[in-house]
């Protein structure tokens, strides 16, 4: 479990961090919190020749509401998401998300950044993330640009990320009005990543459902939206019999993986079980509950 | 008889561990914590097939990469170190492969150098060619005739066979009044200890000092004179602190030959610590045993005979051929079972070794017939306590020969069920568990009893030294790997000898500190080597005791004992304190004082001794998902007389937690390919705080046994007793949808079983 060799450096600003990137391209690594790409490097599944560290770089660890939007720097902790007021008050989906990530270690290490250019097919954000609607950050040396967390997210460990590019800050939105939301997780033991995760997020406007959203983490080469259980229920009445009827279509169209924790069929199953317990938990929040 | 003074002041009470101080504050000194100047470290290249030839291996581009100081490959050690060869069918093993590799993993080569990123940089560039054979994986299928054979000597893959009969089995299944039939399994594990195995060796002198992650140094030590075709002058081994072993780190395993030999043809010291991947692939697996069974009976529940198999997949090599032997050997269980026939299978495939893991043999056994015991009683409709009471082997007959010959030594089985069942409760908690269910929650109870063997021989060292200042010091032959035994074998000589805990210090673990020793394992540490403890120190009283009768001016018949020290027994004023007695040997004898102040054991135990109680758990299952959780967890042990219930409740406790994982949690598996899968310890499941339940009652019962001490073992229990209890806690659960055949029992086949139910 030793790497091969590498080299180190440590930028203390953002554009030195993007020169390096630009320099190195290809053969570098971003580290961040560094408990998914140390453990690569051990396994000597990636060989980078330069590592880039992050975390000397100032100004890319901040929860900040801007508007209807809050920005989320990238290398702003689990732990930190986890225990941040504002997001518990004005997105609690993503501060429940980060709660349920490994262990205490593990939270007060990775970051959110990390996380999402890892792109872990079972990774806990992207399901939040994705229902969410939220959008990343991309900075070069040739400028900015904002993507869909979905569409960033392109297969498992890959991503829309350019080698020169690094990914700065995460933007969710800002909820307010009659919404809940729930993250349900399936893992085999408490400090395991998911096997299935479940975001919900609803709105309700005169007993019935305004809008929905539920994003999957672990069912497929990446997270996914369960459009037909959405679209099922917005207009509907907001029950937990509308619930129980439209979440069985959240494994339509689904091709999970086998793998040593479970069968392709279990995780269809549980997609279902899941999307059904994240959506009423999110709707009684709705509700005042 | 000085043991009777045990428990006067320490044992038997909760005193703190004595070890706990130094390893809590981190100053423990564990294998990888050892830097030698100017250590090399090694590099093993692995097997990365199931089965293969070995067609070649090419270490010259490794040689040339820097800071590389030698590459190794079989031809290099051939003729120097010897292979083991086996009493089963099997070709020999090599400390490195020669022409075949027989499971993923198997060490190939070793590369040696400066520092271990070099020595793994340079391992990169070693080529094998290999020529892929069929690899053996299902160890049923491995028996059927033209199956590929794992060794070409082993027909049908066959490693060991043995069938054990007693009774007349054939007459009581033609007359039996009711037959229950079943298959069953325990997946395969890893031992997953914290710290993995390693080895540093030094060479100097012509003496060989090696530390070892172990459980054996002695074994090791003369395993290595043995092994080392050219042998140094000297070998001494040092087990450094342990992070774990459970078994795992019995075996002398090839690397902890190989990496001596290169000390000494290298000349300089080497060190060698594995990656979790590494020692996952390359210490020995346990369990993997499983079993199809008849059981006959009459309608009242009576058992009369047992037949079946017990097929153990041993891996690659036929180190684990006594499991499935021990499995059978404790198969009656607690039970008068007096016809039974067993066939006794070890059977290869292309799979890691298997060896001792914590039970070894017994959790399986008593798994089987707790099994077919809950079966028997479901068929009949019985309360499945009634069927064990009635099976129960009754106090009269004690000591009870088992019919495959085991003799459990003392206890009353049938008393500890009942008083277990009100004790722990158990008919309040089935009736609150049935009230919730019918709520709709899938909570259940389930209980086992078992009896299991510990404490074996064939003996245990002690070396008790009076010191001087008043200070006592004990060498002992059994290796504890963080049971807490040095806090045990301190409270019986302070007992014993009338001196503060404090002024006790227990040494252990060096074949130059104590000569002879067999180790920690089987549940014996505190049991025969306590044996050798109290042995020891009443050897050292007798002889001071003569010197007492000198100096009171009395004749030594005349000489009394109580804690610390000798009196006159017609005028118990008459004293002479211990401390003062052996200052006065010290002054008078000098040099040769110890051979009065230091006595030697060597502690036969005679015969084992029989652990036996009920477990009972409590879990629930969801519903949706078919996960488990173990809610609550109480037992009834009769470990005979304990010395400190602190080290009881640990090794429970943690035994439980483990017996969770192998019910619930854990397994090694391999695809069908025969690769392991689960290589990991977020891929292999060992049970955290998380899944601990989290409210668990331990009750002690102390029937002793024929040690000075009356101890029986307690590392086992928890391994031994709380499978069979889960997996009856899950069926009630799920009120017969499922019935538990293999561990560990996966949420998928719940979910199953409630569907097809509904
Ligand atoms: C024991 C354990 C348990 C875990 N359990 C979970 C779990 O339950 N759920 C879960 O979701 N995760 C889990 N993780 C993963 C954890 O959350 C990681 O920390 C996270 O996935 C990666 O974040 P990091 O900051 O550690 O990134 P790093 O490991 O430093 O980097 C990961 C990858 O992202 C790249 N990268 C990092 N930052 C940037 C950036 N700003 N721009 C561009 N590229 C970047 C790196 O180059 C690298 O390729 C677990 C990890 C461990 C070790």
């Amino acid at each position: 479990m030793y790497p091969p060799e590498f080299k180190v450096l440590v930028p203390s600003s953002l554009e030195e961090a993007l020169k390096l990137l630009k320099e190195h391209g290809d053969n570098a690594k971003i580290l961040a919190g560094g408990h998914s790409l140390i453990p690569m490097m051990r396994l000597r599944l990636v060989k980078p020749e330069v590592v880039i560290y992050l975390g000397k770089v100032p100004g890319l660890r901040y929860i900040r509401e801007n508007g209807s939007t809050i920005k989320i720097g990238a290398m702003t902790t689990h732990g930190e998401i986890e225990s941040s007021s504002l997001l518990a008050e004005k997105n609690p989906l993503l501060q429940e998300t980060a709660s349920k990530i490994g262990d205490l270690q593990v939270r007060n290490m990775g970051t959110i950044g990390g996380s999402i250019a890892h792109a872990d097919p079972a990774a806990d954000y992207p399901a939040a993330l994705t229902a969410l609607e939220a959008t990343v950050v991309l900075k070069s040396l040739d400028g900015e640009r904002e993507v869909k967390v979905d569409e960033f997210i392109q297969g498992p460990y890959f991503t829309d990320a350019r080698p020169d590019e690094l990914l700065v800050e995460v933007r969710v939105p800002s909820l307010s009005g009659r919404f809940g939301t729930a993250y349900e997780k399936l893992y085999f033991r408490a400090t395991d990543f998911a096997i299935v995760g479940v975001a919900a997020y609803v709105e309700v406007d005169g007993g019935a459902f305004s809008r929905v959203r539920v994003g999957l983490t672990g069912v497929g080469d990446k997270p996914v939206r369960a459009r037909q259980v959405e679209e099922e229920l917005v207009g509907r009445e907001a029950s937990e019999a509308s619930i129980e009827k439209a979440a069985d279509l959240a494994s339509e169209g689904l091709e999970p993986p086998s793998d040593v924790r479970a069968s392709s069929e279990y995780r269809k199953k549980m997609a279902e079980v899941l999307t059904k317990r994240a959506l009423t938990r999110a709707l009684s929040k709705a509700k005042g509950g | 008889m000085y043991s009777r003074w045990i428990g006067w002041r320490y044992s038997g009470r909760g005193v703190a561990r004595l070890e706990d101080l130094r390893l809590l504050r981190g100053a423990g000194r564990y294998l990888d914590d050892i830097r030698l100047d100017g250590m090399l470290y090694a590099s093993f290249v692995r097997s990365e097939y199931p089965h293969a030839r070995i067609k070649r291996v090419d270490v010259s581009d490794a040689l040339k990469a820097s800071g590389v100081v030698a590459a190794l490959t079989y031809s290099d050690i051939e003729g120097r170190i010897k292979p083991w060869s086996f009493k089963s069918p099997s070709s020999p093993m090599y400390p490195l492969a020669g022409d075949r590799v027989r499971y993923v993993g198997e060490p190939v080569a070793v590369v040696v150098a400066e520092d271990p990123y070099k020595a793994e940089d340079a391992a990169e560039l070693v080529q094998v060619d290999y020529e892929p054979l069929e690899p053996v994986v299902d160890p049923i299928k491995a028996m059927e005739p033209g199956a590929p054979r794992v060794h070409e000597e082993a027909e049908r893959n066959i490693a060991f066979r043995k069938k054990l009969s007693c009774g007349d089995v054939a007459r009581e299944l033609a007359r039996a009044e009711v037959v229950v039939a079943d298959r069953l399994w325990i997946g395969r594990k890893y031992a997953a200890s914290l710290e993995p195995r390693g080895v540093v060796a030094s060479y100097s002198g012509g003496e060989l000092t090696v530390w070892v992650s172990t459980q054996t140094p002695h074994d090791h030590r003369d395993e290595l004179l043995e092994r080392l075709a050219k042998p140094p002058r000297s070998v001494r081994v040092i087990q450094p602190d342990v992070g774990g072993a459970f078994g795992a780190k019995i075996e002398v395993y090839p690397e902890e030959v190989v990496v001596p030999y290169l000390a000494m043809l290298l000349g300089r010291p080497v060190k060698w610590v594995p990656s979790r991947r590494e020692d996952a692939v390359s210490t020995t697996h346990g369990r993997d045993v499983g079993a199809e069974l008849e059981v006959a009976a009459t309608r009242g529940g009576e058992i009369r005979a047992v037949r079946g198999r017990i097929i153990a997949d041993v891996g690659a090599y036929p180190l684990g051929v006594w499991l499935p032997l021990t499995a059978a050997k404790i198969l009656p269980g607690a039970y008068k079972i007096s016809s039974a026939e067993v066939e006794v299978l070890a059977v290869y495939t292309n799979k890691t070794p298997l060896a001792a893991y914590r039970g070894a043999g017994r959790p399986e056994g008593i798994f089987f017939i707790e099994r077919m015991v809950d079966l028997l009683a479901d068929e009949l409709g019985l309360d499945p306590a009634e069927v064990r009471a009635r099976n129960l082997v009754t106090p009269e007959m004690m000591p009870y020969e088992n019919c495959f010959g085991w003799k459990y030594d003392s206890g009353d089985y049938v008393s500890t069920l009942r008083r277990g069942l009100s004790l722990l409760r158990v008919r309040e908690l089935e009736e609150w568990a049935s009230g919730e269910r019918a709520r709709g929650r899938l909570v259940g109870v389930g209980y086992a009893f078992y009896v299991e063997i510990t404490s074996g021989g064939p003996f245990e060292t002690a070396r008790v030294t009076l010191k001087e200042d008043g200070s006592v010091e004990i060498a002992v032959g059994s290796t504890p790997t963080g049971q807490g035994d040095a806090t045990g074998f301190a409270q019986l000589a302070a007992d014993m000898l009338g001196v503060p805990m404090e002024s006790v210090r227990v040494v252990w673990g060096d074949t130059s500190v104590i000569e002879e020793g067999v180790g920690t394992f089987g549940s014996r540490t505190l049991t025969v080597g306590g044996g050798a403890v109290i042995d020891a120190v009443s050897q050292v009283l007798e002889r001071l005791r003569s010197r007492a009768g000198e100096v009171l001016g009395i004749p030594e018949g005349r000489v009394a004992y109580r804690p610390g020290e000798f009196y006159d027994m017609l005028e118990p004023d008459r004293v002479i304190g211990l401390a003062d007695l052996v200052r006065r040997v010290y002054r008078e004898m000098g040099e040769s004082a110890l051979e009065v102040v230091s006595a030697y054991s060597k502690y036969d135990p005679k015969t084992p001794v029989y652990p036996y109680g009920l477990h009972v758990a409590v879990v629930e299952v969801d519903r949706g998902t078919g996960r488990v959780r173990v809610l609550e967890y109480r037992s009834l042990d009769d470990v005979g007389r304990v010395i400190n219930p602190v080290l009881v409740e640990g090794q429970i406790v943690g035994g439980v937690l483990q017996g969770i994982g192998d019910a619930l949690y854990e397994e090694m598996k391999y695809g069908g390919d025969g690769h392991p899968l689960t290589l990991s310890l977020s891929d292999y499941g060992v049970p955290t705080a998380m899944e601990a339940p989290e409210k668990v009652e331990i009750h002690i019962q102390e029937t002793p046994t024929h040690h000075p001490h009356g101890t029986r073992g307690v590392g086992e229990i928890g391994t031994i007793a709380a499978p069979p209890a889960i997996a009856r806690a899950v069926e009630n659960a799920l009120g017969g949808a499922l019935r538990v055949r293999r561990l560990p029992i996966s949420p998928e086949e719940i979910l199953r079983a409630l569907e097809s139910a509904r």
